[in-house]
């Protein structure tokens, strides 16, 4: 397997003894100074070194088995694997991870999306899967912009059917081969995609009883008042130990990797 | 579905349908696309979704009180309705609520149930799915539970 080889490769100027390569992220600084931690409190994450060290050559395996759709592999907050794939691969990838022996996710946890208005693709498409057999759990992300349809991965997991329409309702990603994608969420004339970030708080319209007409009329919507933003550096910031917090570690398990990079 | 049917001060509800038209819950059968109120039901001329036209849909606009919204049922999943009509009616004020006809149904009848003012406008679908209990109560209605059909009709 390459990713053994890539193990046994002995770099020069190192130590022989040292199988890892120089990126290893257990010996990256960011690390060091969260998690070599001689604090002992509960509240303080401990991090297992052999748990992540497996989940980082599970997620190698998995990107030399689909090299043709995942774009990238990374470990987030310590112990979360993310496969990141190209919009085309999602089904494949899937299926890969439901059906082979040894991944076995056979449970699709959720679906979620994340706009980002300043990327050119501005939805994100997140798969949360899980493995019974294994007691482990992937994530699966993806990207689309607002006009490009998303394979439905109906056909591999009968529970994506409620979570799609959800996101069809909330972000206006279409999902081809969906057996019936329509609102969820929303009242039934409702226009527009209440989760996207240009889409405001309070929305446009509000609803009311009207006496004299004795129904509910919809008009636009008129704040008693004005609408206040925070500005919270931190939702942590009244803890002093927490004001400052560094970004969310991502071990980045591709770039390590020899071989032809994706775009 | 059928219990909550019976109850007419609700208004008129669809019971079933089918390739041919809908049953309505006040016994009568509709044959062809319908335009459906809560007291009224009309036939409407039109042949698929995509002739629906300003024409077709001058009904809906023009009745007082204005109604909320429009349920529309395209007849199969995957027809199109001109998106130069959706923009129409959104200057008109009518939501709609644009879908295959098997859950436009569903819809619409829920919507009434809710006292909404909404209307519907139905075009039977060719394709949908028949379970064995659409073929028995075929049956019943038709009188014959004994006799072995090679084709049911529903």
């Amino acid at each position: 397997m390459a990713a053994s080889g890539l193990h046994l490769l002995v770099l020069p100027g190192k130590c022989c003894s040292s199988f890892l390569p120089s990126k290893s992220p257990i010996l990256s600084s960011n690390a060091i100074l969260r998690y070599n931690t001689t604090e002992s409190s509960p509240t303080i994450k401990k991090v297992d070194a052999v748990a992540t060290s497996s989940l980082m050559d599970f997620g190698l395996y998995v990107a030399e088995c689909m090299p043709k759709y995942v774009q990238k592999v990374q470990i987030v907050t310590g112990n979360e694997l993310e496969v990141l794939v190209a919009p085309d691969g999602i089904v494949p990838v899937l299926h890969f991870l439901k059906d082979h022996h040894q991944c076995q996710f056979a449970s699709l946890a959720d679906i979620g999306a994340m706009d980002v208005p300043s990327r050119e693709n501005r939805f994100e498409i997140i798969y949360n899967l899980l493995s019974l057999r294994f007691n482990s759990r992937i994530r699966v992300k993806s990207y689309t912009d607002e006009l490009t349809p998303v394979d439905s991965c109906y056909e591999v997991f009968k529970a994506a059917d409620w979570y799609e329409r959800e996101i069809w309702d909330m972000y206006g990603v279409f999902f081809a081969n969906h057996p019936d994608l329509r609102r969820i969420l929303t009242d039934y004339g409702f226009e527009g995609h209440p989760f996207r970030k240009d889409f405001p708080l309070t929305g446009y319209v509000e609803v009311r009883y009207d006496d004299e007409v004795k129904r509910v009329v919809v008009e636009p919507v008129e704040l008693a008042q004005e609408f206040r933003k925070f500005d919270l550096s931190s939702p942590w910031e009244t803890f002093p130990n927490l004001r400052t917090l560094p970004a969310g570690t991502e071990e980045d398990l591709k770039a390590t990797q020899t071989g032809p990079a994706k775009q | 579905m059928t219990i909550v049917n019976q109850d007419t001060s609700l208004g008129i509800l669809i019971n079933s349908y089918s390739r041919a038209g809908f049953r309505l819950s006040n016994g009568m059968m509709a044959i062809g696309p319908i335009a459906i109120f809560p007291k009224s039901v009309l036939s409407w001329d039109v042949n698929t979704a995509e002739d629906i036209n300003e024409e077709s849909l001058s009904l809906f606009y023009t009745l007082e009180p204005k109604i909320d919204i429009l349920v529309i049922g395209v007849g199969n999943p995957g027809q199109q309705v001109s998106s130069k009509i959706i923009q129409y009616m959104k200057e008109k004020h009518i939501s709609l609520e644009i879908s295959p006809t098997e859950t436009a149904c569903a819809t619409y009848n829920f919507l009434n149930a809710e006292g909404r003012c909404v209307a519907g406008a139905l075009i039977p679908p060719t394709q949908y799915r028949i379970s064995e209990d659409d073929i028995a109560s075929t049956k019943r209605r038709n009188r014959d539970m004994m006799k072995v059909d090679d084709f049911p009709i529903v």
